[in-house]
């Protein structure tokens, strides 16, 4: 129990204090990312504002379980920090995100932990 | 361990293998198999593994004969012919299968016509209502839907304006998967012949086949069609039932074609056979049907107490959440969605408020799970039924069987706690 995702501190702050959370949907930005889990009615949107290919910034709007709105903070906040570029989004794979998480995900939360990640693959799929 | 849970080895090598009992409140999705079920199936496929049908070996008759006496036994449990037992894969295939007979049938009969109207419910399963759905496209008819009153029964009161000689088909489930809603099958489908006496009744009895007697000597004259899956009734996964009237199924032609259905094939043309195995092509689930066989003997054993179990329980829990919410007032409330027990097959479904704001039901079954309860959260494949009650993440689903206890309804109860505290940190 004392590895249960929903006991660290870290999933349960960024659920309670999201970063990079929107009120509403974005209606400006340059590119909206969108995924939904349609079994639980999770659902995400990854808005990114571009200047010559380069991310200038990102942000999100969502509903949905405690692992998948962490996901989403988690996920703007490292792209944020570290300033990544388009170029380095489309190198990641899922792994990405549960290292962000921190915890092991069960199989049937892959899709709570992974909406994030397929909000962003919808933003690469519609740059292309 | 009460001596109904000794039935089930599930119970013993969960204690063993986790050292924790398993608290299985999840029997709507899938009921628990008892042990005589696993050993049966065990035993043919052990024994006499053969085809059914088509050999004539003494393995093979020993499986055909163990395969049949299911049907048999099934027949005089439903309390009707075995030409009216169709063996499928689940209940989403009967009634796939079922909305295709009719779709084949109108193509070469033609009594659809567009405009015409298909009247349903609110709390149907997806299983029942995507094919409806597909039928209505194809046809360009019009689904119409009877929705609840407050305490969650079936809303009959306006049925007279909802029904017209333009209503072919009605579709009415026999218990909600979600708030445990029992429906009076019998009268509501006695109503709507009144109304118009040419309609098609059918029904899913998914959620309510192994907790309610049914009995189609007595619904016959009301229901033409049914449906249900053995997999929430202790038998196996993989089987399930369409019970078409013969009367209806002999004007019918198969709509899934292959071995076992004929009589004569030549090159261009096929003569089918003239009884009800004609619905069922290919090499059945001999070892699933064999099982669902051995359920039906569980079912004769419990059935007289199964549904005041459950509803005991419904009651119980109903009981253990006024206390929550009164102890925790205006804080962490339990908003149920599920009707009276007297009315309830033995589910209920809620949502959890913390400060006003929803905890997520992934969240809260994730929890729960943690103290070896399994519960069901999400949509329950009844999205427009969430719609309706406006709960577009899903609700959390407890659903009890002969097998629970008030004692697995105190450790969620003490479970659902460890919810609040988590969230509240």
């Amino acid at each position: 129990m004392d590895n249960d995702f929903l006991y660290e501190e870290n999933i349960l702050e960024h659920y309670r204090n999201p970063r990079n959370k929107l009120n509403k949907a974005c209606t400006d930005c340059d590119c909206v990312g969108y995924a939904q889990n349609v079994d639980c009615g999770d659902s995400g949107e990854l808005y990114l504002d571009l200047q010559n290919g380069r991310i200038q910034n990102v942000s999100w709007s969502g509903n949905g379980c405690a692992l998948s709105q962490a996901g989403m903070s988690l996920m703007t906040e490292k792209i944020k920090d570290e300033k990544l570029s388009l170029e380095d989004l489309k190198l990641w794979t899922p792994a990405i995100i549960y290292e962000l998480l921190k915890v092991k995900i069960s199989p049937s939360r892959i899709n709570c932990a992974l909406l994030a990640y397929r909000c962003l693959t919808d933003n690469l799929k519609k740059l292309k | 361990m009460n001596e109904i849970k000794k039935e089930f080895q599930i119970f013993e090598n969960h204690k063993k293998e986790n050292n924790a009992d398993l608290i299985y409140l999840d029997s709507t999705a899938s009921s628990l198999t008892p042990n005589t079920v696993i050993n049966k199936m065990n035993e043919y496929y052990s024994n006499y593994r053969s085809n059914v049908n088509r050999a004539s070996s003494k393995i093979a008759e020993k499986a055909t004969g163990e395969f049949e006496k299911s049907r048999e036994k099934l027949a005089k449990y439903l309390n009707c012919s075995e030409e009216e037992i169709i063996w499928t894969s689940g209940a989403t295939a009967s009634s796939n299968m079922l909305i295709d007979l009719i779709a084949l049938h109108d193509e070469e009969n033609p009594f659809l016509n567009e405009g015409d109207e298909i009247l349903t419910t609110i709390m149907e399963h997806h299983s029942s209502l995507l094919p409806l759905q597909k039928l209505a496209r194809n046809k360009k008819m019009e689904l119409i839907f009877l929705e609840l009153d407050s305490d969650l029964n079936l809303d009959i009161s306006n049925l007279e304006n909802l029904i017209s000689e333009k209503t072919k088909i009605a579709s009415i489930t026999l218990t909600s998967n979600v708030t445990g809603t029992l429906v009076d099958i019998k009268n509501i489908a006695r109503k709507i012949r009144e109304i118009n006496k040419d309609i098609l009744i059918m029904c899913d009895m998914t959620a309510g086949f192994g907790h309610v007697e049914i009995n189609f000597q007595n619904l016959r004259n009301y229901v033409d069609a049914a449906y249900f899956s053995f997999h929430k009734a202790f038998g196996p996964t993989g089987v399930g039932v369409l019970w078409l009237k013969r009367e209806i199924s002999r004007q019918m032609n198969p709509a899934i074609l292959g071995g076992g259905i004929v009589s004569h094939v030549e090159r261009e043309k096929t003569d089918f056979r003239s009884d009800a195995k004609v619905f069922e092509a290919g090499t059945p689930n001999i070892a699933g049907i064999i099982g669902a066989g051995e359920a039906i003997d569980f079912l004769n054993k419990i059935s007289l107490e199964s549904l005041s179990h459950s509803r005991k329980l419904v009651e119980y829990f109903l009981n253990k959440i006024s206390e929550i919410n009164f102890q925790n007032k205006n804080i962490f409330q339990i908003k149920t969605f599920a009707t009276d027990p007297d009315k309830n097959s033995g589910i209920v479904s809620f949502q959890v408020l913390l400060n006003g704001k929803e905890i997520h039901p992934h969240d809260v079954a994730e929890i729960l799970s943690r103290y070896n309860i399994s519960v069901r959260a999400g949509h329950h494949c009844a999205e427009p039924l969430m719609n309706y009650f406006g709960v577009p993440s899903g609700l959390t689903r407890v659903s009890f069987h002969i097998y629970n206890t008030e004692n697995d309804i105190d450790i969620l109860s003490t479970a659902l706690l460890k919810v609040k505290s988590i969230f509240e940190k």
